[in-house]
């Protein structure tokens, strides 16, 4: 009953909202220009135009001309970016029922960072284009493209990679993993369980990703309430929100010479007649068990293919589209001689989506759009051993819906929303119960510039209900039955521009996290994590209080940030190593899920250097301290108040060098990392390391199509190394040297 | 843009992506509809009436032992559930599963008309080894053993 009633509400809620919308013919306008390099005056193409407000993207001819349709009359920030080019933002005001032109001139950068030049006079001197987000995309991630999603961004200052083997890899953002990092496709959560376990590969191949968008603060609460690590979204534009005039995309290859990996990628988007947009990607992989100095990591081979169909309808009025997705997987886990299982184990996923999203704008005073968002995942792996028998199973289907509302006005812009979830979780070959958890929530998020000073702040207001399939007073693992949990989440953050490229800011974050269905209700073992894992059916939600403070300087030729952070948790959850066998599975040892109070402090720094017109220095520094405070028993056995929590990076960094004259690009890097020796019970220290990578790029253009190869070769002196992080380090080190050769080209 | 298109077109799409929703979001693929079954957290190895092995408490006591080319008597496997009581499973999708022993000194040997939680274990040559039994539901380990000690004489 309760299910039929959620399900009503997912449907009548965005029905509602547009039903209660008047629909007026909107004051529209077109945008359009011409995007010319600065010092030859010449074309540009494949220049990707984004207007930030309504977050609308097209593609720019080969001769270098855009247009935007349906804009409603406003003023808005138009940003240009292109491969090799510095990225240039500047207000455009489009006036209704009439056609705005820009003519936009990009430099030529030898940065590759999200330095981003600022043309034209601002209404004000505010901070309005600096936030606490970070994008990755062009040269960056092209350069840093990986296999998974975490290695391609496992070199952005305080980012590591939880990994365990070649497939399953998941971000760690300043020590804050799991689901205290939100990893989204499209602004839609993914639905798999590869927050859970490190044995979990995420869904999402960063192959034909556009850009991936990073995001803290304020504006992560739109996606959920428990982010203090931050929100990861990998912007693919299944659904296309704008008509495109002509077919445009990308195919790639991409091979790696450390696993004999290879991936192969398309991604298109075209019109279909006068309002409808197609929107097409597809990407097969495979990769060999990976070689390591020390010889072959044996069963780390993958197998997948991830692709999705999207199509629009788009009108004056907004846009409606759907769109249809598959996932399909199979990895090896390396086996782990000491316990688990001896012989490895293979995990193979699938899963299927289903996406709907419209945008209605409105040309009010107040409200400027609507957009409403619903999707569905239906998500399953197993776990096999290697006799062919099944360990476990694990079966995830989700169901998310969103409503968001822009408005101006009451500050400068902000967002309304509403956001509800539905999860029906199943695990077979344990003891954990089947389990269903409906959440609904809701905020807000305003901005507002005062003078200098940009503010951002916002609001959450969470319901989770949990309940297992039957309940269980007399379980092993305790009192098992239905859990509710409300909390309100809260974030603000200030930067002020000092002008002359200086910034200063701070972010506050209030998160709330209810305990997941697994941590709740976990009993069994999981050979693939090599873990006897055991729940809690009486944790209490989990609240963090983060704090940040950073200065940012940025300049067509330098680019500088430093960052100190400060979260704390009354009751962080996290799967305790108890360093005690399982009785029912004594090769495994138990985990149990426990809350403890803790404390993550850490400091971060990068910079970017051009220097003698073609050459520039890179660098960062990453180090969190992570501690939990000891239970009463602890103490009295005379342990420290504070003792190390586990899987928490090193202090490590980079140092990069670049030389780019024109369409080539050459770099050498170093990557450093000082030994980890603050462990938690039962861990294993690691020593430091350095590891030196070479990259060179190249890019031509010829006839209507942009060329891009990028060839990179890591670890070249073959060093043994291990990360912190792998949950398979005591077995087996890092990759050792490969060459890696991406072709990539742009129509 | 008329308000009468604008609603059909948004419900036609959230009607279809409902209905869908509703007709795929029927059964969780890993979904169950197990009876409760007892759960084992022990075992004890039975010949000839007498207790030969126990793992209890995370403790193995007593070990399998036989001479090089004979074969022991029948030996029985009882779990032990959390209040020390033995018992075993008649459903069939249960099995005992033994592994992990070195062949090349001992053999367990299961026939079909002693009953699936007995077996013998042969003497190859003289030696020590272990063996680790598994209880089978389905397609998964339900529970396992530690190594219990196998002695060829």
């Amino acid at each position: 009953m309760k299910q039929a009633i959620f399900i009503l509400l997912l449907i009548l809620s965005p029905l509602s909202l547009i039903l209660a919308t008047p629909g007026p013919d909107q004051d529209t306008g077109t945008l359009k220009g011409r995007v010319v390099d600065r010092e030859t005056n010449k074309p540009l193409g494949f220049v990707y135009l984004h207007l930030k407000e309504i977050n609308h993207t097209v593609a720019a001819h080969a001769d270098g001309t855009f247009k935007f349709e349906n804009v409603p009359a406003g003023t808005y920030t138009l940003s240009a970016s292109r491969i090799g080019y510095q990225t240039v933002s500047q207000l455009v005001t489009v006036q209704g029922s009439d056609t705005t032109e820009v003519t936009i001139s990009l430099k030529a950068s030898v940065l590759i960072s999200e330095a981003v030049e600022v043309v034209g006079q601002r209404s004000h001197l505010g901070a309005g284009l600096e936030d606490a987000s970070k994008t990755i995309s062009g040269a960056e991630l092209r350069q840093n493209l990986g296999t998974t999603l975490a290695g391609t961004l496992s070199e952005i200052p305080g980012f590591s990679s939880r990994s365990m083997g070649s497939a399953p890899s998941r971000p760690v953002i300043r020590g804050l993993g799991g689901e205290r990092v939100l990893i989204l496709q499209d602004g839609r959560r993914t639905g798999d369980v590869s927050s859970q376990s490190a044995d979990h590969a995420v869904t999402v191949d960063p192959v034909t990703a556009e850009k991936i968008e990073i995001a803290r603060g304020p504006a992560a609460l739109q996606y959920g309430s428990n982010a203090i690590g931050g929100v990861v979204n990998v912007v693919r534009n299944q659904i296309s929100a704008v008509q495109p005039d002509h077919i445009h995309g990308t195919a790639s290859l991409q091979g790696k010479s450390v696993n004999t990996g290879a991936v192969a990628a398309f991604e298109a988007a075209a019109p279909l007649g006068k309002n409808f947009a197609l929107k097409f990607d597809a990407n097969l992989r495979s990769a060999r068990n990976m070689q390591t100095p020390v010889g072959t990591l044996t069963n780390s081979g993958l197998l997948s293919s991830n692709s999705a169909l999207g199509v629009s309808y788009i009108r004056q009025w907004g846009y409606a589209g759907i769109s249809a997705g598959t996932y399909f997987s199979r990895y090896g886990i390396p086996p782990d001689p000491e316990g688990g299982h001896e012989q490895g184990v293979d995990i193979e996923m699938r899963k299927y989506k289903l996406a709907g999203k419209t945008e209605v704008l409105f040309d009010g005073p107040f409200f400027k759009s609507l957009e409403a968002d619903l999707s569905y995942k239906n998500y399953y792996h197993r776990e096999i051993e290697n006799s062919g028998e099944i360990g476990t199973e694990y079966g995830l289907l989700t169901t998310n819906l969103s409503a968001v509302v822009r408005h101006e006005g009451l500050f400068d812009e902000g967002k309304i929303g509403i956001w509800a979830e539905a999860k029906d979780y199943a695990v077979n070959g344990t003891q954990t119960p089947d389990s269903k958890a409906h959440s609904i929530a809701a905020f807000l998020i305003e901005e507002k510039d005062f003078g200098a000073l940009h503010l951002e702040a916002g609001a959450r207001f969470d319901f989770i209900s949990i309940s297992p399939e039957e309940n269980d007073p007399n379980s092993s693992i305790g009192n098992i039955r239905p859990r509710n949990f409300a909390g309100l989440s809260t974030s603000a953050s200030a930067i002020y521009d000092f002008g002359s490229g200086f910034h200063a800011g701070a972010i506050f974050m209030h998160s709330f996290r209810a305990p997941s269905q697994e941590e709740l209700y976990s009993e069994g073992p999981h050979l693939a994590s090599y873990s006897y894992e055991v729940g809690n059916p009486d944790l209490n939600p989990e609240r963090g209080l983060g704090k940040e403070v950073f200065i940012r300087y940025k300049k067509p030729t330098v680019a500088a940030e430093i960052a100190v952070y400060h979260n704390s948790f009354p009751n962080y959850i996290y799967p305790r190593n108890t360093g005690r066998a399982s009785i029912r599975f004594p090769s495994l040892n138990v985990y149990q899920f426990t809350g403890v109070e803790a404390r993550f402090r850490g400091i971060e720094a990068s910079t970017q250097l051009q220097f003698l017109d073609h050459w520039a220095f890179s660098g960062s520094l990453s180090y969190t301290e992570a501690r939990r405070k000891v239970t009463p028993q602890e103490e009295q056995f005379g342990n420290d108040e504070w003792q190390p929590l586990p899987m928490i990076p090193p202090l490590k960094g980079t140092i990069g060098l670049t030389y780019a004259p024109g369409k080539l690009r050459l770099g050498a890097k170093a990557r450093l990392a000082a030994e980890q020796n603050r462990t938690a019970e039962f861990e294993t220290p690691t020593d430091g390391y350095a590891v030196f990578d070479l990259f060179a790029q190249y890019r031509f253009q010829s006839g209507g199509l942009l060329h891009t190869i990028a060839l990179n070769a890591t670890n070249i002196f073959n060093t043994t190394y291990r990360n912190h992080l792998s949950r398979i380090k005591e077995i087996i080190p890092e990759p050792g040297r490969s060459v890696s050769l991406l072709y990539r080209v742009y129509f | 843009m008329k308000f009468s298109n604008l609603f059909s077109y948004s419900t036609l799409l959230f009607l279809t992506l409902s209905t869908a929703l509703m007709l795929t979001g029927c059964g969780n693929p890993a979904g169950s509809d197990e009876e409760e079954h007892p759960r084992p957290v022990g075992i004890v190895l039975q010949m000839n009436g007498a207790e030969i092995v126990r793992y209890e408490n995370q403790e193995v006591t007593g070990q399998i032992e036989v001479n090089t080319g004979e074969e022991t008597a029948l030996i029985t496997l009882y779990f032990l559930d959390e209040n020390g009581d033995q018992f075993q499973y008649d459903e069939p999708e249960y099995s005992l599963r033994p592994h992990g022993i070195d062949e090349s000194i001992a053999e367990i040997e299961q026939h079909a008309e002693d009953g699936k939680w007995s077996f013998h274990v042969r003497g190859i040559t003289p030696g020590t080894t272990s063996v680790v039994f598994e209880l089978f539901h389905g397609d998964h380990g339900d529970f396992e053993t530690p190594e219990i000690p196998v002695i060829v004489n």
